[in-house]
């Protein structure tokens, strides 16, 4: 299952625009990076699309301008804002995108709000994107946002709860001042006083046509007693379903809180393999990312590998040269 | 700050098991586990490895044949090979504090290492003020660590430690001028407080006018390799910012340049004073920037460490005059180096005058706010 000669494909890769990467030193002595927030492929899915793809770092010479089908690695917006409006200015819709950056953008946490928001069963708190450059602008952008005690506060290029900050009244705010980061934007959220009663996520999976849900507790929440209430097999199609009309993502997932049956909270939203990230999650989370690796590569490199079936519709949102977003603070 | 591209051979597997017979290299990545990166000639992202040693460039081949390159870690996780002699690459206390500490307490009292880690420790902005407070014919302004992560945290460290307007604030592990911010008066925390390093360690320091009476701001980088001193460079400028990349740096001053390193070779205090910074840091290779008024015999301590860019990339078609600089200012450091590296009786940890770092309490316990215990 070959897509086409490997010079007519391009894995579109980038460094962070804050240029900052992990690091780590294998076992043999070799130190080897780690991009944050990208799409991330593991054994042989790696070595399939190795094999049909050629590798591209975003401003490394010889942009290969002839690419016919192109699988995006950056999938966070903020992260990767200036590689993702680049590909988007270069890509014609002639060309399949594997995540288009126009969707990744929209996936940015509170644009996902805004398009999520609606969906029977699924709650989506008030979320709001600032800078917080000045310790001033978290109480700028509690007022600007008309938010009610708690929120939670964190950057927008960290996930699984990172760096995330619980404001639950006015003598928390200098704890979250602290912990901010100046240069980067953050993400207020609208939180609740009883969120801790309900420790059970689902992460949902979307990958083509096809759909992954596993169960987690979230980090420091719950006792092994607690059973996560029931959803049934329907509901979940009918959600799969609405997801992906909303969100042109080949790849993405997203957790939410469960509160009951039918009663689901918007936490988080991740395009690309970054979810199954085993080394970004702690505990249960990292179980369940597992499971979700073992169950989902097969398909993956499945989706990879055929272009043709790729989400065409992303092309019809906003060109990434438009403003997108008008930010608070 | 030294900053360089990790090379190739650093990037390969371990090339063999220890002999016994070489030395090690020793190496680690920082203790954030990040790293800045950039993209190499052929395209791909590569690390930039800063705050260690640098190497003069005609040793590195021969290098890598003296000593395996020894990762903190991998070596940390698994049996301690027995090492004849270690060159300590790590050259910021901050930075690779975990490998340092490990360095010290496994090898430091046992096995002759070059730039020992106690010695690295106490290389840190504030310690080393503290250490090169008194010497003679130095002025050394008075440094304190914090971690900055309120606006009252600036402002009582300025407080607390007896400062007075202007000071300069950095955040720990830079050098060559980033992200600092001169702050005058009380109006100016905010530079800080709306930084992309608030909330990490900064360190704050005494500013000391170094101007010259004829508007000048001049300063000289010093080397120091087993106790030799060598004049690197002078630069100049029109402020008190005196960097490569500074906006008032004056060109067209290399006749100038050539006349102040005769005149500091010449001079006796700051001679003298640079042998007793030498003797106090016990590094056996190190930088000093320092202020220099040489007219009025005033020099002004900047900083001192091992994380110093002194040796480059020859480049190649020099000039003639180029060729005349390094000869000067680089060839007779570098070749110091080259054979203080190849005589591990000779490192300062070695001497009587190191004997603190063979023996006595261990390295010194550099807690995060700042104090040294």
């Amino acid at each position: 299952m070959k897509p086409g000669p490997r010079h007519d494909g391009l894995l579109f890769r980038a460094l962070p625009d804050s240029r900052i990467a992990h690091v780590a030193v294998g076992l043999g002595g070799v130190p080897y990076l780690t991009m944050p927030n990208c799409l991330m492929l593991h054994g042989d899915v790696d070595g399939a699309v190795k094999t049909a793809y050629q590798e591209w770092w975003h401003r490394a010479p010889g942009f290969p301008a002839r690419a016919k089908r192109v699988i995006n690695a950056c999938a966070n917006a903020d992260e990767y804002a200036s590689a993702l409006h680049d590909l988007d200015a270069a890509m014609t819709p002639q060309v399949p995108v594997f995540n288009h950056p126009r969707a990744v953008v929209l996936a940015r946490r509170d644009m996902a709000g805004a398009v999520l928001n609606g969906i029977p069963g699924i709650e989506v708190p008030r979320t709001l994107r600032f800078s917080a450059d000045r310790p001033q602008d978290m109480m700028r952008a509690f007022q600007t946002g008309q938010f009610a005690y708690p929120v939670t506060v964190e950057p927008c290029t960290l996930r699984n709860g990172q760096g995330r900050v619980r404001v639950d009244h006015p003598m928390d705010w200098q704890r979250a001042m602290r912990a901010r980061q100046v240069g980067r934007h953050h993400l207020m959220v609208q939180a609740r006083a009883d969120d801790a009663r309900f420790p059970w996520r689902i992460r949902m999976t979307l990958l083509g046509q096809e759909g992954a849900v596993e169960m987690y507790r979230a980090a420091g929440t719950g006792t092994a007693s607690d059973l996560p209430p029931a959803l049934s097999r329907q509901d979940l199609t009918r959600l799969f379903q609405m997801l992906r009309r909303r969100l042109p993502l080949d790849f993405w997932t997203l957790d939410l809180a469960l509160r009951g049956p039918t009663h689901l909270v918007l936490t988080e939203v991740n395009p690309g393999l970054i979810a199954v990230d085993p080394t970004s999650a702690e505990g249960d989370l990292r179980a369940a990312t597992q499971r979700n690796i073992e169950r989902l590569l097969p398909a993956l490199a499945r989706v990879l590998m055929t272009p043709a079936h790729w989400r065409h519709d992303a092309w019809t949102l906003r060109p990434l040269a438009e403003p997108v977003a008008r930010d608070a603070g | 700050m030294t900053r360089a591209k990790l090379p190739r051979a650093l990037k390969g597997p371990v090339r063999r098991v220890l002999s016994g017979a070489k030395g090690a290299a020793f190496v680690a990545l920082p203790d954030t586990g990040e790293v800045e990166v950039t993209l190499d000639d052929t395209g791909q992202p590569v690390p930039m490895v800063t705050n260690q040693l640098i190497l003069p460039h005609g040793i590195r081949s021969e290098f890598q044949t003296l000593t395996d390159r020894h990762w903190f870690e991998v070596l940390s996780k698994g049996p301690r090979p027995p090492l004849p002699w270690i060159i300590n690459m790590l050259a910021d206390a901050d930075e690779y504090h975990a490998a340092l500490v490990w360095l010290d307490a496994t090898y430091g009292a046992t096995v002759p290492i070059f730039n020992h880690p106690r010695a690295v420790a106490r290389s840190r902005r504030d310690i080393s003020a503290r250490i090169l407070a008194d010497v003679p014919g130095l002025i050394t302004p008075r440094c304190a660590r914090f971690i900055g992560d309120s606006p009252a945290a600036f402002e009582r460290t300025f407080a607390d430690n007896g400062f007075a307007y202007p000071v300069l604030v950095r955040p720990c592990r830079s050098q060559t001028g980033r992200g600092l911010v001169r702050v005058e008066g009380p109006g100016d925390w905010v530079l800080a407080v709306e930084s992309p390093d608030f909330g990490l360690a900064h360190y704050m320091t005494q500013f000391v006018d170094f101007g010259t009476a004829d508007g000048v701001w001049l300063k000289a980088r010093v080397v120091f390799v087993g106790g030799r001193v060598f004049v690197r460079h002078i630069k100049a400028a029109a402020g008190w910012l005196v960097h490569n990349h500074s906006q008032g740096r004056l060109g067209g001053f290399d006749d100038e340049e050539l006349r102040l390193a005769a005149a500091l070779n010449d001079n006796a205090a700051f001679c003298a004073a640079c042998a007793e910074v030498a003797r106090r840091t016990g590094l056996d290779f190190c930088g000093m920037d320092v202020g220099i008024d040489v007219d009025r015999g005033r020099f002004v301590l900047f900083e001192c460490n091992a994380a110093m860019s002194v040796f480059f990339v020859d480049r190649p078609n020099r000039t003639p005059a180029q060729l005349a600089r390094q000869a000067l200012f680089v060839t007779p450091a570098a070749d110091a180096l080259t054979a203080l590296i190849k005589t591990p009786a000779a490192w300062a940890c070695a001497s009587d005058n190191g004997a603190w770092m063979r023996e006595g309490p261990s390295f010194p316990a550099l807690t995060a706010d700042g104090a040294v215990t």
